[in-house]
């Protein structure tokens, strides 16, 4: 306890006195008040109230949550705060966005010591996971999980096209052939398609989808703002023509929107799905026989595209009492990471991963090894969740995907756009 | 007394009537000084701490911003996306002005000469007007779905291949466009009805006498009857029109590949979401001008023709 919590409750205990029993329900005033952005609306959103309200009281923290909506308004939201110096004490971010986000400016470094005080080391993180947060040495964001893009299929209908094992799982898919023939097999059995994608209108699915399955290739790029875009070309272009290959109508239908392609796997009409995990629990009700792994490793080295939310702590005017409050919120976030595991997320945590009760959650078990192998966004300031970044190159992708644009036109107009935004002044 | 009225009385008089205007100018300002307050704090200061902006390389993130004389303004000379939006903008504009003035026009003309059930046609056609935006973008967007959406369902019913509604290039700009004016016209259409209403019965009834049809009466009576009211409202539409933002941000984001893309939400994605704000700062002023421009030379046109 600090001193000054000790002062405040103090001060509390003598309202107390003078009061007599009217201030009964003023006692949570004497906890530390903070206040915590996130943009959890759906049904993790509730998880995530049930986590803060039960470190609050654990910690005997006031921690007032505020919900946004997800997506680009949050950050520009958040930005303007931090920059006006009206900012929560703590905040959700997604970690591909921290380089863009100016950290020296926007946020201040968390205090190992005080973190390692409340039980959270470098250690109990994934190293590829943990080296994205730091900044210039010091630590901007603590992951909270990790949130991969993944491949969910129905073991009842994967059993009945024979494509997997006595275990229910799938059997080994190792080339861009195998997929194929497994998601027409998988087509056979359903009689109508074998794999949901949804990416039209979309501003993110295909360039999640796209970016995993480059990362599988170990081909490598480079975008250094002021410099020439590097991106392999003919992978890039190879990458891309399976895609379109697979979208064919008959494997996969290539028109599908976001929802339409969830509704099509609820409802049987396919047997897989490309999806988020964080649409775990909506499958997890529709589809009780659920299978789920990460993006199959298709084009040599395993790698899925992934994201992290990370609690980051936006710089206050003056330093309060928030900021060693936020060190202990962040950290008993941590420790209940259970129930964010059962949203569909990976538990950053390390501890969380090695318990019995993780190691029974199915399907989420079985694609916590995406967490090892990353396909993070490029860390340049422009791109990242809810960035225009995503949203363009989505829709160059996307047109792709629906055979009006050739992949090789595709893959120029990506080169392009990279171009442009390295040679835009950086705002930050 | 009367000494010192007779004393003053030439002093005024040979002042004039200044003196007597000041007290009423005084008075005067406090009546429009609540308007000003306003206008000045929410108008005037925005435009000019706007301009400011546009000069320097301010960043949302309170980074930046160094002077930076004219270089946005040349910077968005050579921006394809600009260009690109600008042309997004006028293609909006002009695939959806006419049929606003034109479409109210009838709408209102066929509720006017006397369609059975005046009230119910005036409520539907007025009724969409009144939802908000990111209801008339959920209806629309349900119904444009493709596979099991209202419209493309019912295409395949009928064995019609499905349509991209808001996902094909060419045919997204026309969805938009269908929805903005299934979504406004409604207010011109009111605007209309009143005109409408406002014209006098004899003209009509010696049009009548005098032999005149349902034809004539429409293009001798009605039209020009009603042109102050069509002068305005083409005014006010292509202005609307320019702004459009709304709908498009919510249904298609822009695309395909930027094809909706109106210049407010390339003005948005610079400013907001990528922190350019000394930039978007540029293009609006760029944008504000060419709204001048265009607001100049319809005033004069519309003038001419009205007299």
């Amino acid at each position: 306890m600090s001193r000054r919590s000790i002062l405040r409750s103090a001060a509390a205990a003598t309202g107390l006195l003078a009061t007599g029993g009217l201030s009964a329900c003023a006692s949570p005033q004497s906890a530390t008040a903070i206040q915590s952005w996130d943009l959890f609306s759906g049904a993790d959103g509730v998880k995530m109230r049930g986590m803060i309200s039960k470190v609050s009281a654990a910690q005997q923290l006031n921690v007032r949550p505020v919900t946004l909506a997800w997506g680009s308004p949050y950050y520009t939201k958040l930005a303007m705060a931090a920059s006006s110096g009206k900012a929560p004490d703590t905040a959700i971010m997604h970690l591909s966005r921290l380089a863009g986000f100016a950290p020296e400016r926007l946020l201040q470094p968390y205090d190992m010591d005080l973190l390692a005080r409340h039980g959270v080391v470098q250690e109990d993180f994934a190293p590829a996971v943990w080296e994205r947060c730091i900044h210039n040495g010091k630590l901007f964001a603590v992951p909270m999980d990790t949130h991969p893009f993944i491949l969910l299929y129905n073991k009842d209908l994967a059993a009945k096209a024979g494509i997997s094992d006595a275990t229910g799982k799938l059997k080994d898919m190792a080339s861009p052939q195998a997929f194929m023939d497994a998601a027409a097999r998988m087509a056979e059995a359903t009689g109508k398609q074998g794999l949901s994608f949804g990416h039209v209108l979309d501003s993110a699915q295909s360039w999640r989808l796209f970016w995993g399955f480059y990362n599988q290739t170990g081909a490598s790029y480079r975008l250094t703002p002021g410099e020439p875009a590097e991106l392999d070309k003919p992978k890039a272009t190879e990458v891309l023509s399976f895609l379109i290959e697979l979208l064919d109508g008959k494997k996969a239908a290539n028109n599908q929107t976001y929802h339409g392609a969830i509704a099509d796997f609820t409802t049987g009409t396919t047997g897989m799905i490309f999806s988020g995990e964080w649409e775990l629990p909506a499958f997890a009700e529709a589809v009780p026989n659920l299978g789920a792994m990460p993006m199959p490793t298709l084009f040599g080295q395993p790698a899925s595209y992934t994201d992290s939310h990370v609690w980051v702590l936006p710089r206050q005017v003056q330093d309060d009492a928030g900021f060693e409050a936020a060190h202990k919120f962040v950290a008993g976030i941590l420790k209940n990471g259970l129930t964010w595991a059962q949203a569909g997320h990976i538990p950053a945590y390390a501890p969380i991963r090695a318990t019995q009760e993780y190691r029974a959650l199915v399907p989420q078990v079985d694609y916590a090894a995406a967490i090892e192998t990353p396909a993070f966004d490029p860390a340049v300031w422009f791109a990242g969740a809810g960035t225009d970044f995503q949203n363009q190159l989505s829709q160059i992708l996307s047109a792709a995907l629906q055979g009006t644009v050739p992949a090789k036109d595709a893959v120029d107009s990506i080169v392009d756009y990279l171009q442009t935004m390295l040679s835009t002044p950086n705002p930050t | 007394m009367l000494r010192e009225l007779s004393e003053t009385k030439p002093a005024a008089a040979l002042e004039g009537r200044r003196p007597a205007a000041k007290p009423k100018q005084a008075s005067g300002f406090w009546y429009v000084a609540p308007f000003l307050a306003a206008f000045t704090l929410f108008l005037l200061w925005p435009i000019i701490s706007g301009l400011w902006m546009s000069l320097t390389n301010q960043s949302l993130t309170g980074a930046g911003g160094g002077f930076a004389g004219f270089g946005n303004y040349l910077e968005a000379f050579g921006d394809k996306a600009v260009w690109q939006s600008l042309g997004n903008t006028a293609v909006f504009t002009l695939l959806t002005a006419a049929p606003l003035v034109v479409l109210s026009f009838v709408m209102a003309h066929l509720v006017y000469v006397g369609l059975p059930g005046q009230w119910l046609w005036r409520l539907s056609f007025f009724a969409p007007y009144l939802l908000p935006v990111s209801v008339v973008a959920a209806l629309w967007q349900w119904m444009f779905q493709p596979g099991f959406g209202l419209i493309n369902a019912t295409l395949s019913a009928w064995g019609i291949k499905q349509v991209g509604f808001l996902d094909t290039e060419g045919v997204a700009m026309f969805s938009v466009v269908l929805v903005t004016i299934w979504w406004t016209v409604g207010f011109n259409f009111l605007l209309y009805l009143s005109a409408l209403q406002n014209i006098p019965d004899h003209l009509y009834e010696a049009a009548q006498l005098d032999g005149a049809g349902p034809w004539r009466r429409l293009v001798s009576i009605t039209i020009p009857m009603v042109n102050r009211t069509t002068v305005m409202i083409v005014m006010l539409q292509i202005l609307a029109s320019l702004k459009v933002f709304e709908q498009i941000y919510l249904l298609t984001n822009g695309g395909p590949r930027g094809s909706t893309r109106s210049v407010l939400e390339y003005i948005y994605d610079t400013g907001f979401s990528g922190y350019r704000l000394g930039y978007a700062s540029a293009i609006s002023y760029l944008f504000f001008a060419l709204i001048v421009v265009i607001a100049v030379l319809q005033l004069r046109v519309m003038n001419r023709k009205a007299s």
